[in-house]
Order: C-alpha cells, then structure tokens, then sequence
C-alpha cells in the first residue's frame, strides 16, 4: 500500500487526521507521519498518552465520560478531568500519569467524617444481621437506633442534589 | 476600601530591625482543594452551573464556614484593579482573576482565609499565617474544612482520596507553601544552586514576583509538589524541615556577606536607596528588586528610619493594583510608573544609611 499523504513512498503508520471536522485514519510512509505528527499533537500529555495507544486502538477516542461526558481525546488535551467519574472511566490513564505526579499511589490522610459515616454504617449493618441472627434482639435494637442517627447526620440537603452533571 | 489598608493586615510581619532579626520567612499558606460529588468540575461545566454552584455554596461560606465578618467577592462584577488588588495581597490566585461570573472568593476581613469558589476545583481553602507557622495555618483550614465537609458531599474516592480537576492535586488536596526573601544567596551567587536542589527534593520553587519578572524582589515561594502518598502533618513537616534549611542557609549567606564583603552587602542596599530617593520612572518590577534590597538592609541594621512593616506596605503599595485603588482612578502602565517613582521618593525621603 502507498503512502495516503505522498501517493510515493510505502505506507508504514496509521495516523489520525481531522478532515471537514470528521476524524479518519490514513495510512502514510514514516516521513510523511512524521510530519503530521508535528502538526497534529496538541500537548506533551497527548503525544505522552494518546499517540502510542491510538495508533493500536483506533476509535477509543470515542468512549466519554458517562457521568460528564467528557471525551478521552479531549481529556487527553486538557491533562484535567471533567468530574469524580472521571476518575474511574480514565483509570487507565490516569494510572502512568499519577505514578509521575506523586510517589505514592493510594490516598494517606484526611477522610471526610461522611466517609467514616458510610463505612461504619456498612460495620453496623453486618453487626445487626449477625444480631438478629443469634436473636440477640436488644443488641439488635440499639444498632438499629445507631443507624438510623447515622442516617439523619448523612442526609442533609446538598448543592450538588437535583443537579447531577448530565 | 474595598479590604483593610495594607497597615493592618494579619499576616504583617512585626516591625523590627537591628542585627540578628532576620524575616527570611515572610509569610506562609496552607490551600485545600475540594470538590462536590455529582457536579461537573468548574473548567468542564458551563457557566450557569458554575453560577448555580456559587449561589448555592457562598451564603453558607459566609454564615457557616467559621469566617469572620466574610465578604463574598464575585468575579463578575469586580473591575480590574480590584482583580489585581486581591492578587497582590495573595488572597486570589491568578488563574481566578482570570475567571468571570460564577468564579468569586469568600474571604474574612483580616484577610487570613479565604475560600475561593470555582477556580480550577470547586472549592479552595487557603489560610495565610505570617512566618512559617504552617501548623497554625493547617489547624484553620482543618477546621474550616472540617465544617464544610458537615455540608457537602465531596468527591472523595478510598483509593485516590480527594478528587480534584489535575491529577496533580489528589490525595490530600494540600499544597502548603512558605513565601522567603532570598536576597543574601543571590548576592553570594549561591541561589541557584539552592533552587537547583530544592526542585530535586520534589519540592516546587516559583518567583512570586510582580509583573515582568518572576523573580522579581527575590521572593520565592517553597511548596510541596506531591499530595498523594503522605498525610496532611507529613506534607507540611517535610517541608518545613527543607524551608527551614533555606532559612538558616540564607541566613549565613547574610552573616558571610557581613563579614567577608560588607563592602558588597552596603552596595546593594545604598544604590537602592539613592535610586529610589532620585527616579522620577520606574516599573513595579524593578521597584520590587530595591525594596527587597531595603528590606535586607533593615534587618541587617544599615538602614535608619525605617522597618520592616514600612517596606511590607510599600512592596503592596507600589503594585498596580493598589496604586490604583490608593489613587482612585485607573491608569495606564507608564503613567503609573511615574506615580510609583513619586511614592516612593515621598514614603522614602527620610531614610538613611546607618553611621
């Protein structure tokens, strides 16, 4: 096959070029690749992150955020997430990124009382069954009364309520 | 006066001078970035959800966030000069003052906290102490924070710890920085090579500058660079510890230059004064280099009739936008360096070399 770009030389990468605002892959020779290379990578983080898989995995760039919708191209681009989930749908990603950001890789420190508030309640509810189980009903009545506290602290109305990122 | 005058602010440091009192650390701050679960992060979302967002979180941020006599700042409706005044005083990051509607700061009037709504994450804490006392800063916005997290539900994940919009931020959300006056490393041509290390212990180093140079005045400020790893105490103490070294290497830097080179250290200092006392035109940058030449004079003792707190108001005063609000009126750059040259000629006309 013949290079898409120069019509001359052997085509030898696939490369992902922007035409009329539609994205499409085109076989070209390296020099020919290279020189759109050049062009096409807008940041350090996508030539770090997008290059190499994109031109394994054409058409990933399509899956976005299913809680923001942000696209991985455009996440790609900016180096930033567009909300917690992204977390999650960029794990992936985010992975090497993190690794060179910082030296550790799981969170030490602070966590938000609410936080404490859902894993106990988890404790808690083990601890009711149990109860219940070895019908040890008064047991059962203070951890059902502890829960329900719990729940009235956990409620509270918040700005994010009724407003989720679409 | 939109804030208190420059004269009255927490983090001033006390006026001193003499030998042996030496401010090498200026001031310091602790920031928490936080975000609310189930919203778009600020620069992904559009502007009526920011809007939403600020309408929804700021009257509690002043009510019950534990700031005293608050006010809520919007970026919408502020010009300029206002922009740049809350920059200067360090109480707005520059990305924010870039910001419009749906972007705004809530901050107590001694100015010492301040939450910052919809920068780059949806919410940042930070708490200005004077000195290095980083601990005293953590404890407010610990407490702060510790309010805040009654009310919202923040994106928070077990693994990842606090989710923030960069990456670079996650974990703990902290990035504590300590402000220093390096003048005495560069006059022994030794800063470099402490910047140089620094930046090789993780740690970020940044001119904090005025409008051209980031280096201007010889200020830098110290933080840390990594938030995912260690807990709050362990960021904030490694960081001290190195800060600490900073200080007490620019503090022999000081000693050596008074006793191997007054003749260097005296030089600095009295082209800096008769430059002030004679310029009829100077730009905020270079007016920032000769009152950080000043500063080092009156803590080595050279210089008579003035303190540290004077140099303090005056490296605030000469900034656009606090010449603009002292004046009260807008004005272009050259304009004002003409002005600032006539400050400063006027706030300085009595100062003298010591003996």
């Amino acid at each position: 096959m013949k290079c898409e770009l120069c019509k001359k030389q052997k085509a030898e990468v696939a490369i992902k070029q922007v035409v009329n605002g539609e994205e499409r892959e085109l076989f070209v020779c390296a020099s020919c690749g290279q020189r759109a290379a050049g062009t096409l990578v807008t940041s350090l983080v996508e030539m770090l992150l997008g290059a190499a898989i994109d031109l394994q995995l054409p058409g990933r760039d399509a899956m976005a955020c299913p809680s923001c919708g942000l696209s991985r191209a455009e996440f790609r681009k900016r180096g930033r997430v567009g909300c917690a989930g992204c977390y999650e749908t960029f794990a992936r990603e985010l992975a090497p990124m993190l690794r060179d950001m910082h030296s550790g890789d799981h969170h030490v420190g602070k966590v938000p009382a609410r936080e404490h508030v859902m894993r106990t309640r988890a404790e808690l509810e083990t601890e009711l069954r149990n109860a219940i189980q070895a019908q040890r009903y008064e047991d059962a009545a203070v951890l059902r009364d502890r829960i329900r506290n719990l729940q009235a602290t956990a409620r509270l109305p918040l700005p994010g309520d009724g407003h989720a990122a679409s | 006066m939109l804030l208190r005058s420059a004269a009255h602010t927490r983090r001033r440091t006390p006026a001193r001078s003499g030998v042996g009192v030496m401010g090498i650390a200026i001031s310091c701050r602790v920031r928490l970035a936080r975000n609310l679960r189930g919203l778009k992060f600020p620069d992904w979302a559009d502007e009526a959800e920011r809007q939403r967002l600020f309408d929804q979180v700021t009257p509690w941020l002043a009510t019950d966030a534990g700031i005293e006599q608050p006010r809520i700042l919007s970026m919408g409706e502020l010009d300029d000069a206002t922009r740049a005044l809350l920059r200067e005083r360090h109480l707005i990051s520059r990305d924010l003052t870039e910001r419009g509607p749906g972007a705004g700061v809530v901050v107590s009037a001694d100015e010492h906290v301040a939450i910052m709504i919809n920068e780059e994450d949806h919410l940042r804490v930070q708490v200005i102490e004077p000195g290095m006392d980083l601990h005293a800063a953590w404890d407010v916005a610990n407490a702060v924070d510790a309010r805040m997290e009654q009310r919202f539900d923040y994106a928070f994940s077990s693994k990842l710890g606090f989710l923030t919009a960069c990456p670079s931020n996650v974990g703990t959300g902290l990035r504590a920085s300590v402000m220093v006056h390096l003048l005495g490393l560069r006059l022994t041509n030794d800063l470099d090579a402490v910047l140089r290390a620094l930046e090789r212990l993780h740690l970020t180093v940044r001119g904090v500058g005025g409008e051209g140079s980031e280096a201007a005045g010889h200020m830098f400020q110290i933080s840390n660079q990594e938030t995912l790893g260690e807990d709050e105490l362990t960021l904030i103490d490694d960081l001290l510890e190195t800060v600490g070294d900073v200080v007490q290497q620019e503090r022999n830097a000081r000693l050596r230059l008074q006793r191997d080179t007054p003749e260097v250290l005296l030089d600095c200092v009295s082209r800096a004064l008769a430059i002030i006392q004679s310029a009829r035109v100077m730009e905020t940058d270079e007016a920032l280099d000769y009152l950080s030449a000043l500063r080092l004079g009156v803590e080595m003792g050279l210089v008579r009739r003035l303190n540290v707190a004077e140099v303090d108001g005056l490296t605030l005063g000469i900034q656009p936008g606090h010449l603009q609000r002292e004046l009260g009126k807008t004005l272009e750059p050259p304009r004002r360096d003409i002005v600032r040259a006539k400050v400063m000629r006027e706030v300085l006309a009595n100062v003298m070399l010591r003996g």
